[in-house]
């Protein structure tokens, strides 16, 4: 009797370190495949130039073509549909929203910092006090932060969110 | 005696209990791992336009660093003798996958089912290729 006792009292202590350890990992992959599926569609997104500018020798980001890009980027890494809502039975719940987008290139830079980057290889550094987001820059940068719904596994509670967010730089400055 | 017996009995659970967090945190780390090698490998052929058949074995390499049997690594996607190289704009596409041999620690005990389940991690990234 003593040992089934102490059998059931194990079998619920582990059923409860299990359960916290499972949410623990399932939050650890969320953040990570977040975290990485932002890079690669920010990544994508520092790539999309105006060309016009570019022969008048301006590196200028074309915004929409490059939020189109970090859309359609974000939804491959992450299974979500066109309209960034987390597609049936994937790691991810609920609606993705983009919260934050911004653009340091060659059309407002100088505005931003005094001096273009042009001048010689210089520092900048980014600042928003929206996300708390701070950076040294080299070059021309793309920067968003989306906000994603904690794949909560054991809490029902849907207002938990992860914001995350990523400062690329046009990889070839 | 009874209690010889007894504990004989409900040992095969309580090592069960003991080992299967420690199992289960191996399981989610070598996913973990292959996330980042996945990650890494992506940037890399984002750059040169695909996986090159170098980049395919250094991240074989990297995971059997770590534990993974070399041979059971299956990496798809956009790699170099397959696919073309990817231009500039267009997509690079990876995808690794790796036997989870037992879910369950004891699988002796504790069968596992039939079918063999995979860590699977997949990812799309930009390709900077310029020709």
């Amino acid at each position: 009797m003593k040992q089934i006792l102490f059998t059931c009292f194990m079998m619920v202590m582990c059923a409860l370190l299990w359960t916290w350890q499972i949410e623990g990992n399932t939050q650890n992959i969320a953040l990570e495949r977040a975290k990485n599926a932002v890079n690669r569609a920010a990544h994508g997104a520092s790539l999309q130039i105006d060309k016009l500018s570019l022969s008048n020798g301006k590196l200028v980001f074309d915004r929409t073509q490059a939020l189109n890009a970090f859309t359609d980027i974000l939804s491959k890494n992450m299974q979500l549909d066109s309209s960034l809502k987390a597609l049936p039975d994937t790691l991810f719940q609920g609606q993705v929203q983009i919260v934050y987008e911004d653009y340091v290139d060659d059309s407002n830079v100088v505005a931003r910092y005094g001096s273009g980057f042009d001048d010689g290889a210089k520092l900048y550094q980014y600042h928003s006090t929206d996300f708390n987001l701070e950076q040294l820059i080299y070059g021309p940068s793309v920067i968003y932060v989306i906000k994603v719904q904690k794949p909560l596994q054991i809490n029902s509670s849907t207002d938990q969110f992860y914001y995350v967010g990523s400062i690329y730089e046009y990889p070839s400055y | 005696m009874k209690d010889v017996i007894s504990l004989l009995i409900i040992m095969p659970f309580l090592l069960f209990f003991m080992f299967q967090p420690f199992h289960n945190e191996i399981v989610h780390l070598r996913g973990m791992a292959m996330e980042a090698v996945l990650d890494r490998g992506l940037e890399r052929a984002a750059v040169k336009g695909y996986f090159t058949a170098a980049e395919i074995q250094n991240m074989k390499d990297t995971l059997s660093s770590v534990g993974f049997n070399k041979d059971e690594i299956e990496i798809t996607g956009t790699i170099e003798g397959i696919a073309a190289r990817v231009p500039r704009g267009g997509y690079i596409e990876g995808q690794i996958k790796y036997p989870i041999n037992h879910l369950w620690a004891m699988p002796g005990i504790f069968k596992d089912t039939s079918e063999t389940l995979y860590h699977v991690r997949s990812g799309t990234t930009m390709s900077e290729y310029l020709e």
